[in-house]
């Protein structure tokens, strides 16, 4: 148990909770965090369940808790966290939390009520003092125009820009002496406050819809009002309209409403004027004192619901996911109980039931009963990871879910992933760099994961840090054996090449090639750890680099796959299929033993036999050694070459015999497919026959027996196409899947070479410019070339090529080692937990601000 | 058919460490099972990468092919003290800085 090789045990259980303790075992329960409940009214709509009022009544709770706590972030309070996590309170203590909330939330309401309306009323006020501040300097300035006026105490009547809409100055103002006070009297005027954007359209409209009768003078209010229902910042103006006759007054008033202008009643005379202001002034300083006091008292609430704001969050969160919990239960009404099916992972049953023993004590009732039952279905799939294997097993899981007590392919990939990255991603400089990246991760856990970030990267980096510190790891080590520091080799213990020329040899040849023959060129044993330095600097490094990188992606490939096979083996073992061994298991590692195992061994034997020192003899020199690609395909093809001539001519055949042993392993080979085609379906006819034959039972337990702990699965349905053409499918997939997946693992070499060239283009490209600059001005050009390369390196050739190299990874292991042994039919095993809840809750909360 | 004993064996007897004895001397708690997959997987890829890359350059067919200036700098810089060199070869050490110039010009 506990291992993570296969899902653990995982038992279907029920649960007799009497109702006076169902609530504190499942609350105990979720604590826990490691049953998970079955719906046992899936039929029942979400509004017919029994604790639908208690549901509802935490939503209510919660609608309260989160307007305290945008209440709280408008007034920019600070939430007290305390990390804490209180249990879940009894239902009974619900009610006082219900009580309370609803005492604040009326509070609440009525505070912003009431501060809403004192700053209605303090806006108005501050509008009116600016109306009236504003309109006397409009009444000064027209009775300083026209003197006569302002002895007579009217409003003034139009000023000279307006006049062209009369004949003339002077007929204006003749017309204006020569009409009676009584006339004069009806020049009315209305004053109010608009906002400012709105004043140009206002005025175009007044002008348009009273003909140009009416006269407008506004003045900008500077400093910005607070409009009381937004809150927002708006800045208004002041305006005041002249007008004459009843009619332009009713117009007047209906524009000022319809552009949403307010109007305050202006006295006419200066004295009135003036003993309004001071009136307005009194108020507003009254006004200032009961605000204060009521932002005050609101301050006050809102500071001491931001103390328990979370715990309580917290606490309904967890009443909530109580009563959903509940609803799924099933009523017994004999015994006045409930009855609970759930998945409990079997070793921990003893845990669950001391939980449970807790949950009746809170409450005093009689035990809870569990029992273990037997099931036809399937179990959920329940891996138990630690915070390092958790990330492994993430990528397995997003390709499918391992079936119930399958081999989890986690475990090897904790190492196989990394490794495969690494062997595209070889590069000593680019793996340091992405080492030191994850282990800053590892180094820093607690406090980055504390810090709740958002940006979905970071995230993805943040929760794959073992990976990337192990990925950075064995490219430090692949770096190494490729001899590969930033497209650099380094050469640490002497190259196994040198040069015996003389001066005058190098000066006449523009090119050299050492010859491995010579021992005075060839030192006779290669360079101890890695590639020689020496090819770095090679012109015909690709040549080289090419024929070595394929072959080990393909050795790679072929080891990687086989162990796919082999623990293919050990779940037909643990399944007890013992006709999956015979039909599938064996065959299929013949299958590939007789050709692409085989295939690494002639690899194999073209390094050891072929070679250039001086006592090779000519058949095995390096003119002879035939082509591993043509020799295989000839194998396939059964094709056979002429016999060596004598001692002296090249052979195609690399040892005795060759022809007939590869003629035998094609043969082979070539059964094994329809072995796994029909092999098993036959077995499987003839057992149903015998079956029938014989009645029920009998042989179906000798073919494929279920140990007692397993599951008895539901009975198959053995129809014989079916049968037949699933066998066919898989042994196609099996038989075209070799080939390709063979071929598919040399992405190793192909994404190994293009990140080794672009490594080395960058190098050439961007650093040797400021290598090769000579002087101070080399100096300065090499501080910015160097920062270029540098961003470069990590922008594309770590992050760049990391990602890609990491997918191809993925791939290799989803499709190429998984399809060998892999079902991924399961469903994941999904515990009722409290702190899951809690973490899904917060994070929507989190994503919703 | 060249190589060295105490390279192949230092190399092999340290990987055999990590994939055979570490896995016993951790071969107790909890994630027993799951270490030793993983030092045991370890080890054999370690050495298998580093294997083959010695089996391929045991017995080269081809030699490396290099530019004149490449090999002036190998033979003064990487060979500067070797016994390869003959006798009646005289090293010219003020014809160093300007190899090394020309060839950071070429490569």
């Amino acid at each position: 148990m506990g291992s993570l090789f296969r899902s653990e045990e995982v038992a279907l259980c029920q649960l007799f909770l009497q109702s006076e303790s169902a609530y504190t075992c499942v609350s105990e329960l979720g604590e826990l965090g490691l049953v998970q409940f079955r719906d046992l009214n899936p039929d029942v709509n979400a509004f017919q369940r029994k604790f639908v009022n208690e549901v509802r009544r935490c939503d209510e709770m919660e609608r309260k808790l989160r307007y305290l706590e945008r209440e709280i972030r408008r007034d920019a309070i600070p939430m007290q966290d305390t990390g804490d996590n209180p249990e879940a309170p009894m239902p009974r203590e619900m009610i006082d939390l219900e009580a309370n909330f609803e005492k604040l939330e009326n509070e609440l309401k009525e505070v912003n009520s009431n501060a809403e309306a004192l700053k209605r009323n303090y806006l108005e006020l501050t509008e009116l003092r600016h109306i009236l501040k504003k309109t006397q300097v409009f009444f000064d300035e027209e009775g300083h125009l026209w003197p006569w006026q302002a002895e007579a105490m009217y409003p003034p009547n139009l000023p000279p820009d307006q006049a062209p809409y009369f004949d003339d100055d002077d007929e204006t103002i003749n017309l204006l002496t020569d009409i009676s006070l009584h006339q004069l009297k009806h020049i009315g005027f209305v004053a109010g406050v608009i906002l400012r954007e709105r004043v140009a359209s206002f005025e175009r409209m007044l002008w348009r819809a009273c003909r140009g009768n009416v006269f407008l003078r506004q003045a900008q209010i500077e400093e910005p009002l607070e409009d009381p229902a937004t809150g927002e910042q708006v800045y208004k103006s002041v305006f005041i309209i002249f007008f004459q006759g009843e009619q332009l007054k009713l117009r007047v008033k209906k524009i000022c409403e319809g552009f949403r202008a307010t109007m305050y009643p202006c006295p006419e005379a200066p004295a009135d004027r003036r003993e309004m202001a001071m009136g307005v002034k009194t108020r507003l300083d009254d006004l200032n004192t009961v605000l204060s006091q009521t932002q005050d008292h609101r301050h006050r609430v809102l500071v001491s619901a931001a103390r328990n704001l979370r715990s309580w969050m917290l606490k309904v969160w967890k009443i909530k996911a109580i009563y959903h919990s509940l609803n799924m239960f099933n009523i017994d009404t004999i015994q006045n109980g409930l009855i609970a099916e759930c998945w409990i992972p079997v070793p921990d049953l003893e845990t669950v039931q001391l939980a449970l023993r807790r949950g009746t004590e809170k409450s005093g009732s009689l035990p809870a009963i569990l029992n273990r039952l037997s099931c036809v279905e399937s179990p959920p799939t329940f891996h138990r990871t630690n915070k390092f294997t958790r990330a492994f097993q993430g990528l397995i899981d997003s390709y499918g879910v391992a079936s119930y007590r399958e081999m989890n392919p986690a475990v090897y990939t904790i190492i196989t992933f990394p490794f495969l990255f690494a062997i595209m991603f070889g590069d000593l400089g680019h793996g340091i760099i992405m080492t030191l990246f994850g282990a800053w991760m590892v180094w820093k856990e607690k406090p980055l994961s504390v810090k709740k970030v958002d940006s979905e990267i970071w995230n993805i980096f943040f929760g794959g840090r073992y990976i990337i510190l192990l990925m950075g790891t064995f490219s430090m080590y692949t770096g190494i054996i490729y001899n590969d520091v930033f497209s650099k080799s380094l050469n640490l213990f002497g190259s196994s090449w040198h040069v015996p020329f003389n001066e005058s040899t190098i000066r006449d040849n523009r090119e050299i090639m050492l010859d491995p023959k010579q021992p005075d060129q060839y030192e006779g044993t290669p360079y101890p750890i890695g590639l020689d330095p020496l090819w770095q600097l090679a012109a015909n490094k690709i040549n080289f680099l090419n024929s070595y990188k394929m072959k080990i992606s393909i050795i790679f490939g072929i080891v990687h796959m086989m162990f796919g096979i082999i623990l293919s083996l050990w779940n037909h073992r643990f399944f007890n299929r013992r006709l999956n061994v015979l039909c599938e298991f064996i065959p299929q590692v013949l299958f590939m033993s007789c050709l692409f195992v085989y295939l690494t061994l002639l690899v194999f034997i073209k390094w050891v036999n072929y070679g250039a020192g001086e006592d090779v003899p000519l058949v095995l020199t390096p003119g002879c050694a035939p082509s591993i690609l043509i020799t295989f395909i000839n194998m396939v093809l059964m094709k056979g070459y002429e016999e060596a001539k004598g001692p002296n001519s090249c052979s195609a055949y690399m040892y005795d015999g060759q022809f007939y042993l590869q003629r035998m392993m094609v043969v082979v080979a070539v059964i094994c497919v329809p072995w796994m085609l029909v092999a098993k379906p036959y077995f499987l006819y003839r057992a149903s026959k015998q079956r029938a034959m014989l009645g029920t039972g009998g042989v179906e337990g000798a073919m494929e027996e279920t140990p007692s702990t397993m599951p008895v699965q539901p009975a198959e349905d053995h129809d014989m196409s079916e049968i037949l053409i699933h066998q066919g499918i898989h042994t196609i997939e099996f038989v075209l899947g070799s080939v390709s997946h063979t071929a598919s693992y040399l992405r190793l070499w192909a994404l190994s070479l293009a990140h080794a060239q672009l490594s080395e283009v960058l190098w050439g490209m961007v650093l040797r410019i400021g290598l090769s600059t000579a002087g101070t001005t080399g100096g300065f050009a090499m501080y910015f070339i160097f920062a270029a390369w540098a961003t470069l390196t990590v922008v594309i050739l770590v992050l760049m090529e990391g990602l890609s190299a990491f997918l191809h990874t993925l791939r290799l292991h989803w499709v190429e080692f998984q399809s060998k042994f892999y079902e991924g039919q399961g469903y994941a095993f999904v515990p009722f937990s409290f702190d899951s809840i809690l973490e899904a809750n917060e994070s929507t909360v989190t994503e919703a601000k | 058919m060249g190589y060295e004993v105490v390279a192949v064996s230092v190399v092999t007897a340290f990987w055999a460490v990590v994939a055979i004895v570490l896995p016993i001397i951790f071969g107790r708690g909890p994630n027993k099972g799951v270490i030793q997959a993983t030092l045991v997987i370890s080890g054999f890829s370690c050495w298998l990468f580093w294997f083959l890359a010695y089996v391929h350059q045991m017995n080269p067919l081809i030699g490396p092919e290099m530019h004149a200036t490449t090999v002036y700098a190998i033979k003064y810089l990487w060979d500067g003290n070797s016994s390869w060199l003959s006798p009646n070869e005289t090293i010219t050490t003020t014809a160093v800085p300007a190899v090394v110039a020309e060839v950071s010009g070429h490569a």
